[in-house]
This record gives C-alpha cells, structure tokens and sequence, in this order.
C-alpha cells in the first residue's frame, strides 16, 4: 500500500538535506571564525595600544628619573640616548603652585608634579635621540641648590661678545669650560653678526653680552632667540627676546639676577615663562638654605673650636658681621635678593662672599659656609 | 513505515548529534579564551607589579643620592673634604628644622616633606677607634599604615668644621611605597 501511495511522486532527495546541512555548517563555521577573529584582534590592538602607553609613560619616567638623578651629581655633563621623540618640559603655575614634569610625544602625563622640585632649564620641546644634561650648584654666595639645563645638538649656542671689540675673554670662557663642549657653543663677533649663516640647526639662541639683537639676520629670526646679558661682579641684569619678529626686536622681560649658575640657566632657557618658573623653584630652596646657615653660624660661636684658635676674637668678628648680612635676608628673601644682585660690587651677596674668603686665610677658624 | 521511522528517528538522532557537536565545539572555544583571558590578565598585573617594584627602588635610590647631594647638608667647596662630605652642624640645623613645630619653620619643613616624601632618613656616623656609632634621625615621615619599604644605603664622611674632624658615616633612607605589602 505504501508503494501504491509514494508510485508517482518523487522520492525524498536526501542530497537537499545535506546540502543545506553544508551551507549551514560553512555559515556557521564562517560566523564563529569571524567572532573568533574579531575578539583576537581587538584583544590584540588593546595590548598593542597598552604596550605602546605603557613604554611612554616608561620613557618619561626614565626622563624623569635621570634628570632627578643628575640633580645630584653637580658638575657633571652627561649624554643619554633615547627613542627618537619630542621631549617637553612644562613648567607652568596655577593657583594650587607650580607643577613640572616630562611629555613625551603626545602623550598623557602620569605624574604632574615629577618635577617640581628639580629647576630644569631647557627648550620648551627638544626633539631628537639624545639628551645633554650639566648641573652646577648655585652659589649666591652660599651653596642653595642645583640647576640643571638640557639640549641637545639641534641647538647653537651663539656667543656674542661686547660690540666693536674681539671676542672676548669673558664670553670665551663659557665655550673654553669642559663640561659646556657637548653644547654647540660658538663666539662670534658682533661686529659681523648681521652675516651669521644658518647652519642648518633646529634653533639658534644668540647670547648677548652688551649687544643688540637687531643685528641678528632677519632670515634666522624665525628659528632664534636672544638673551642680553649686562654683568657687573657675580650679578647683573638679563634681557629675554622671546620673540625677535622682522623688525627691532622687543624685549620680553628684564631681570636680575646673581650667580653664574644662574646666568647658565638663562641661556638654556629659551623664554621667560619656562626660566622664571623654574627659577622660582631655586628661590624656594632661599628661606631653608638661610635658616640653616644662621643656626650653623649660631652653632660654631657657641662651640667654640677646641683648642681655641690665636685668631677667634677675629674671627668672632667676622661671625657676627655675616649673622648681619644673613639676617638682612630673613622675611623677604627673594626680594632682598633681587636688590642685592642689581647693586654694585659691594653689596650684601659680595660682602658675604669677602668675610667667607677672609675666614678662610685665617685657616683655624670653620668657614661660614 | 517500520523503516520509514526507523529512518526517521535515525535523521533526528543524527542531527541531535550534530547539533551537540556543534554546541561542544562553541563551549570549548570559548573555555579556551576564557582560560586565555585569565592568563593573559594574571601575566599582565605580574609586570606590573614588577614595574611598580622596579620604580619604588629607582625613586629610593634617588632619593639617596639626592639627599646626599644637598647643598644644605653638603660640606662647603672651600672646605675641600671630599665629595660625598656631610656637615655636621649643618646636618644637625636642619634635623632640628625639619623637627621643630614653630610657625617659623613651617614652611620650609613642608618644602622638606615635599621634597623626601614619605620616608625616614638617618646617617650613622662611625666611631672606629671607640667601635661606637651615632645616629642622626634626619626625617621621619613614617605612614602609619603597614607599606612596602625599599631601603638603601650610602657610605659617605662626616665633617665636624667646629672639631675638626672627619669621620665615616653612611646615609640609611628607606622610603615607604604607596602600596600595602
């Protein structure tokens, strides 16, 4: 009976079945390889991603790491080589204080405050493999801290000497000193710098001593910055162009300042926001510094060396003349300062410096600092 | 019909076969990644834990040498004792700083507890001919909460300019960690 029922109809063709069978196992096998793949690639491009973050923040922790390091070897040029990028060194101020650290590239910043205590004078940005650092202690006369300042070679340093004289002794000296040969320095004339050829450098930073910086080639301008240094003893008065535009030049700021550890800073610092910022960071160390010298000085006329030098009564003298130039620094010390560095050869910062030497030819009696 | 439903419920029980072979090999695959996740993740926060590590030592012996180098406890340049000198009376004028409560000195011992963080600094200075030794307690800002410690030491001198005398002495600075240990 089942015969006679299925006679005249087709048979069920089991090949159909299998047919779709295979086209829904190819989708299915098609669906989950592309799942599968999916889920790896964005696996893989989120540890790409976190691996390049990570050796970012690696890098500006190793910036960061050997500028602090190098803080505390003072004297010392040293050359590191890193992965090509963009170094920035931010030193700004907001309401809450200063914050200072090291951008590499674009990226975020996982320590605003890494540097907030190392005064770090440097381009805004320096680009390259390779990062010059030197640190010198500043002495205004006593030791306060240290200053450090970085380049690298994509800079020239361009050392101008007083107009209608030769190259002199005293911007010489910066070129001829060891520890700046790694900084492209060089001295020129002022009388023929209206024909400084470009070189091919990133940036060229003209340093001034008495000069003008109209003079400077207008086709450099663009890539230049000036400082004008006016120096009397120890100290004296900086001009910072930031911006030398195609005409005369404006100046951006004018300031005091004392010490060549800060003169150094100056010259590395290639506008007056970066160099103000970071100055203000060695000026924070003043009140500490000073505080610490004068309990010192307390100490050693308490004391008393044992056996008691044929000179103390001099000596004792000299004390008390540095407790009084000392104590004129208490409660304004960064304004105090600033005068003391603007005032002629006999003032309060070269005074202390004197009766320091003067203990010194006195050789029983401890130094003041 | 005997043999059309014995063909029929073989076709079923091949496709709940098949059916079942398809839904183990989902559930194996995703077993797979899931073990792939857990051991991607544990290896992952094992670095880190490394590189936190690694950063803690690095910050410990910055600060080590930092300290050392200070201008407020370094023996002067005229003094020529050495690199690596302490001063003792300068030494001593800042421990008294940084321990004093008065108003006066408050804000250069909050530059101070910027600067070292969160850390205890002592120099021990040797007595060699008496075997004796003194401790200077520098800085104490030890976190109350129990945190990992990485400590580090550095011989240096120690010049007394009052006395005239220049012993050995070493800088003990171990530095809490921002993590529990």
């Amino acid at each position: 009976m089942t015969r006679a029922r299925n006679a005249g109809r087709e048979p069920r063709s089991p090949t159909r079945r299998a047919q779709l069978q295979i086209s829904f196992h190819f989708i299915f096998a098609l669906i989950g390889g592309l799942l599968f793949l999916l889920f790896f690639f964005i696996l893989i491009r989120s540890v790409v991603h976190t691996s390049e973050e990570g050796d970012t923040r690696g890098l500006s922790f190793k910036v960061e790491s050997i500028i602090r390091t190098a803080a505390a070897t003072p004297d010392t040029f040293t050359v590191t080589s890193l992965p090509t990028r963009d170094y920035r060194f931010v030193c700004e101020k907001d309401a809450e204080g200063v914050f200072s650290y090291v951008q590499v590239g674009q990226a975020d910043v996982a320590d605003q405050h890494a540097l907030d205590h190392v005064p770090v004078f440097a381009p805004r940005s320096v680009e390259g493999d390779e990062l010059f650092t030197l640190t010198r202690t500043w002495e205004a006369p006593f030791p306060i801290g240290s200053l450090m300042v970085v380049d690298n070679n994509r800079t020239r340093y361009v050392i101008v000497d007083s107009a209608g004289a030769l190259v002199q002794e005293e911007p010489q000296s910066f070129i001829k000193e060891q520890n700046l040969a790694g900084f492209n320095m060089q001295p020129f004339s002022s009388a023929m710098l209206a024909s400084y050829p470009d070189t091919g450098f990133d940036r060229y930073r003209f340093i001034l001593f008495n000069g003008n910086p109209s003079a400077i080639p207008v086709a450099l301008r663009d890539k230049s910055t000036a400082l004008v240094v006016q120096r009397h003893d120890k100290g004296g008065t900086l001009t910072f162009y930031d911006e030398l535009g195609t005409g005369i030049p404006s100046a951006t700021a004018s300031i005091v300042y004392y010490g060549d550890a800060m003169l150094l800073a100056a010259i590395f610092s290639h506008d007056t926001p970066s160099f103000l910022c970071n100055r203000g960071k060695a000026y924070e160390r003043l009140d500490g510094a000073l505080l610490i010298l004068q309990r010192r000085l307390t100490d050693i006329k308490n004391q008393k060396p044992n056996p008691l030098p044929a000179e103390w009564n001099d000596c004792l003298k000299l004390y008390n003349s540095a407790a009084g130039l000392l104590q004129a620094f208490k409660g304004d010390p960064t304004g105090s300062f600033a005068t003391a560095a603007a005032s002629t050869p006999g003032g309060p910062l070269p005074a202390l410096e004197q009766v320091n030497r003067r203990l010194l030819n006195k050789q029983d009696c401890p130094l003041i600092y | 019909m005997k043999r059309h439903k014995r063909m029929r419920n073989d076709g079923e029980r091949r496709g709940q076969i098949q059916f079942g072979e398809s839904l183990m090999v989902v559930i194996i695959l995703v077993f797979i990644m899931i073990i792939g996740m857990v051991f991607y993740f544990r290896v992952s926060s094992g670095s880190v834990q490394k590189e936190l590590s690694y950063r803690e030592d690095v910050g410990a012996v910055t600060l080590a040498k930092n300290v050392l180098a200070l201008p407020e406890v370094r023996c002067g340049r005229l003094a020529a004792r050495g690199p690596g000198c302490i001063d003792a009376l300068k030494l001593k004028a800042l421990a008294n700083i940084l321990a004093d409560h008065g108003s006066d000195t408050r804000s250069v011992r909050n530059y101070y507890k910027d600067l070292f963080g969160r850390a205890t600094i002592k120099v021990h200075i040797l007595d060699l001919i008496d075997n004796n030794e003194e401790i200077v307690l520098l800085y104490n800002q030890r976190p109350e909460t129990n945190l990992t410690e990485s400590r580090q030491f550095i011989f240096s001198t120690f010049y007394d300019p009052v006395q005239g005398r220049q012993q050995l002495a070493y800088l003990n600075v171990t530095r809490y960690a921002r993590r529990a240990s």
